[in-house]
């Protein structure tokens, strides 16, 4: 609903300025007028901003009882004062390669929160190439006050949804979709979190190795790993590998490389964000080094009994109700430009293959 | 089965009378902050929701006698305002929060402790006197005093590069997004060997950051790509420009990233041709001048976006040590200087491409 600042007199004839009046002064028709003041689509720009610049002149305000009982009349009962969020995500995102976002776990920590904080959650899920263009007017329909992109929805990009007075939040978005809150990992946590476990477990040498395949993720980590070893335990951070230069030569020649800067580094434990290097480490256990693996935000399905920091997908759903209800209850800025990036830390989970206490050391 | 929850049913759940419960959902000043945010807690345990019929109709009293909106929020500093690291900066966060502030109807007061004056023993007692729902804390000693007690009815927030390894939730600049953004930018317009140039300024977490951003974004870049960075810190008078034409020399990059707008000067005086042979970048973090390339830190914003995230926070209960401490990071805006080529289309700040597109 439209809400005009009330003027600053504090006269008892604020509320003689009705809507006719300001009709009066424009020469348009009340309905114009009426329709206007709540940015109603049919209504021109230009004529919108004439007449919502006349009725501030006047000192109009809509008189909250009667708006309050014609949205009433207006909609059933039930759904008076219903606000509502759309979850958007893709089967994209679904079956995402690298598997670095999880919608189900996202879905799930923010219904839980729209429904903590009294909002409804709708659920959009785009296919493959589909033409999302049909959103905006259904987000028309059913007044949706946020929308929500999880992961990468191929669509989304070339939906111009600005014009709605709608805000946005985008979980691990990797481009593309303008939002006013990203949600996100919080590599800085997660690296912190990792090594202060991996000392209290009582490794050593802790080294990142990032995969063949690299992404602002990944630079992410590397600088995450580089800043803990100024401000943390320097001993236990080695120089980091990057498998990405091997891409032309075979997975055997990557293994025999792992193999050599762990010799040269001393590394007990090899980190990485990337499926692959946990599968080349595995295939290390035929050679005679044979070192911890601790995964960076590894997806939760792949090898369950991996140990590492996981990312609280979640987490990052519930925060993204919570931003949107933030936005909406201030007041805040709309507009579809980020601004701000909310970033969340991981969870540590055990893996079978963890040491649970400290190693035996054969070494000395 | 009763299905309304009403005041009533919060008063009579904390033993309160009606009206603390309704001036305490509206923040009525003269309730303690404590009281309020019980209230506010038990309201939401019992599912309490205003009647927005009945909300409508006494709109109209709350508008002759207002009574929403006084939280008080405090901007804890243990940083003298006017000769800190960055007094520029610093005065810009205070100044967009106090608007932000007074924007939502809240109060905001700047209070500076430690050292002999205040010491940091006095801040349970400033909070209590001043009825404050929510601080904003910089500076360390700050941040080891606070986590280590418990705040139940009070929002913390901490702005500053060094709080980033506390217990609260943490806001400040994007540094890694501007770098992110910096070089995106750059690569859409052909560049290819990104240099860095860290200035002689004194902020050195800050300095850290980004040096840290430019060495892991060496990994994404082929071999060939790579470019080694070139640290101004130790490096004075006619040696600045030596070592700039040196390494210029030796790395040869298309474009060069910098934390400040200052190294511009020492470029063009090692003869280097801008922006035909060599584009330049700032990071801006101490101030843009308009005809530079680069991000604009818009440290105002940060005090903007502290105060909603505070307002926020009170306004869900979020108080004391979460479980798991978010870290907020606001982003700044691109500005088209004249210190790069013309190309790539405009694009909001903060989805950046990536770079090995």
């Amino acid at each position: 609903m439209h809400r005009l600042s009330k003027a600053s007199d504090s006269g008892s004839g604020s509320t003689s300025v009705t809507l006719r009046d300001v009709a009066k002064d424009t020469g348009f028709h009340v309905t114009t007028i009426s329709k206007a003041l709540r940015s109603h689509p049919s209504i021109p720009e230009a004529t919108r901003k004439v007449i919502q610049g006349a009725a501030q002149r006047l000192g109009y305000s809509p008189n909250p009882v009667m708006s309050a009982l014609t949205r009433f009349r207006s909609a059933p009962p039930s759904d008076s004062h219903r606000r509502c969020f759309a979850f958007i995500t893709s089967s994209h995102a679904f079956s995402c390669e690298d598997l670095r976002c999880s919608p189900i776990d996202m879905y799930a920590g923010a219904s839980g929160e729209a429904r903590r904080l009294g909002f409804e959650l709708l659920t959009i899920v785009a296919g493959e190439g589909e033409d999302l263009r049909w959103i905006s007017s259904f987000f028309n329909q059913v007044q949706v006050c946020g929308y929500i992109v999880a992961g990468d929805v191929p669509g989304m990009s070339s939906l111009d949804l600005t014009r709605l007075p709608v805000c946005t939040a985008g979980i691990c978005t990797t481009g593309g979709v303008p939002c006013r809150v990203e949600i996100g990992i919080n590599h800085q946590a997660d690296v912190l979190l990792l090594i202060r476990r991996l000392a209290s477990l009582g490794y050593r040498r802790a080294g990142l190795v990032l995969g063949s395949r690299l992404s602002n993720d990944d630079a992410r980590y590397a600088a995450a790993f580089l800043d803990a070893s100024v401000t943390q335990s320097a001993e236990l951070i080695v120089p980091i590998l990057s498998l990405s230069q091997t891409d032309t030569r075979s997975s055997s020649g990557m293994v025999l490389e792992l193999d050599a800067w762990i010799r040269a580094n001393d590394v007990d434990v090899v980190v990485s964000p990337d499926v692959g290097a946990c599968n080349l480490v595995k295939r290390l256990a035929a050679l005679e080094t044979k070192p911890f693996f601790a995964g960076l935000s590894l997806p939760r399905d792949f090898g369950p009994t991996i140990a590492g920091v996981r990312a609280d997908f979640a987490g990052m759903g519930a925060q993204a109700v919570a931003a949107l209800a933030g936005i909406l209850n201030t007041g805040g800025r709309k507009d579809a430009f980020s601004c701000e990036r909310i970033l969340l830390g991981g969870y540590w989970t055990d893996g079978a293959n963890a040491r649970s206490s400290l190693p035996q050391t054969n070494v000395v | 089965m009763k299905t309304l929850v009403t005041m009533a049913d919060i008063a009579r759940r904390l033993g309160v009378h009606v009206s603390t419960v309704s001036l305490a959902l509206r923040d009525h000043h003269s309730i303690p902050p404590d009281t309020r945010m019980q209230v506010r807690k038990t309201a939401n345990l019992l599912g309490y929701k205003r009647d927005p019929l009945l909300d409508a109709f006494n709109r109209r009293l709350n508008v002759e006698t207002p009574v929403r909106g006084s939280k008080e929020f405090l901007f804890i500093t243990t940083e003298d305002p006017s000769s800190g690291p960055d007094p520029e900066i610093f005065s810009q966060v205070v100044e967009g929060a106090a608007t932000a502030a007074m924007g939502l109807g809240n109060s905001f007061e700047l209070v500076q402790v430690g050292g002999t004056k205040l010491p940091l023993s006095r801040i349970p007692a400033i909070l209590r006197t001043r009825g404050a729902c929510g601080v904003l804390l910089h500076g360390r000693a700050l941040f080891d005093f606070f986590r280590e007690r418990d705040w139940p009815n009070l929002c913390v927030l901490v702005y500053g590069c060094d709080g980033k390894n506390g217990v609260f939730d943490h806001i400040d600049y994007d540094y890694h997004g501007a770098f992110e953004y910096a070089c995106a930018q750059l690569r859409r317009r052909g560049c290819v060997r990104l240099g860095f140039l860290l200035s002689h300024s004194k902020d050195s977490s800050r300095q850290r950051l980004l040096l840290n951003a430019f060495q892991a974004y060496q990994y994404l870049c082929p071999a060939d790509q790579r470019v080694s960075p070139l640290s101004l810190c130790s490096a004075s008078g006619s040696g600045i420009v030596n070592q700039i034409k040196d390494w210029l020399a030796r790395e040869s990059p298309d474009a060069v990233i910098s934390d400040s707008s200052d190294v511009m000067a020492f470029l063009l005086e090692s003869g280097a041709n801008i922006p035909e042979a060599l584009r330049f970048v700032s990071l801006g973090v101490s101030g843009l001048p308009n005809e530079i390339s680069g991000i604009v830190p818009a440290w105002s914003n940060i005090g903007i976006q502290a105060i909603e995230r505070l307002n926020a926070m009170y306004e869900a209960c979020r108080c004391g040590v979460p479980a798991s401490p978010l870290s907020i990071c606001v982003q700044g805006a691109w500005n088209e200087g004249t210190t790069i080529v013309p190309g790539g289309k405009p694009h909001s700040m903060g989805v950046p491409p990536q770079p090995m597109a």
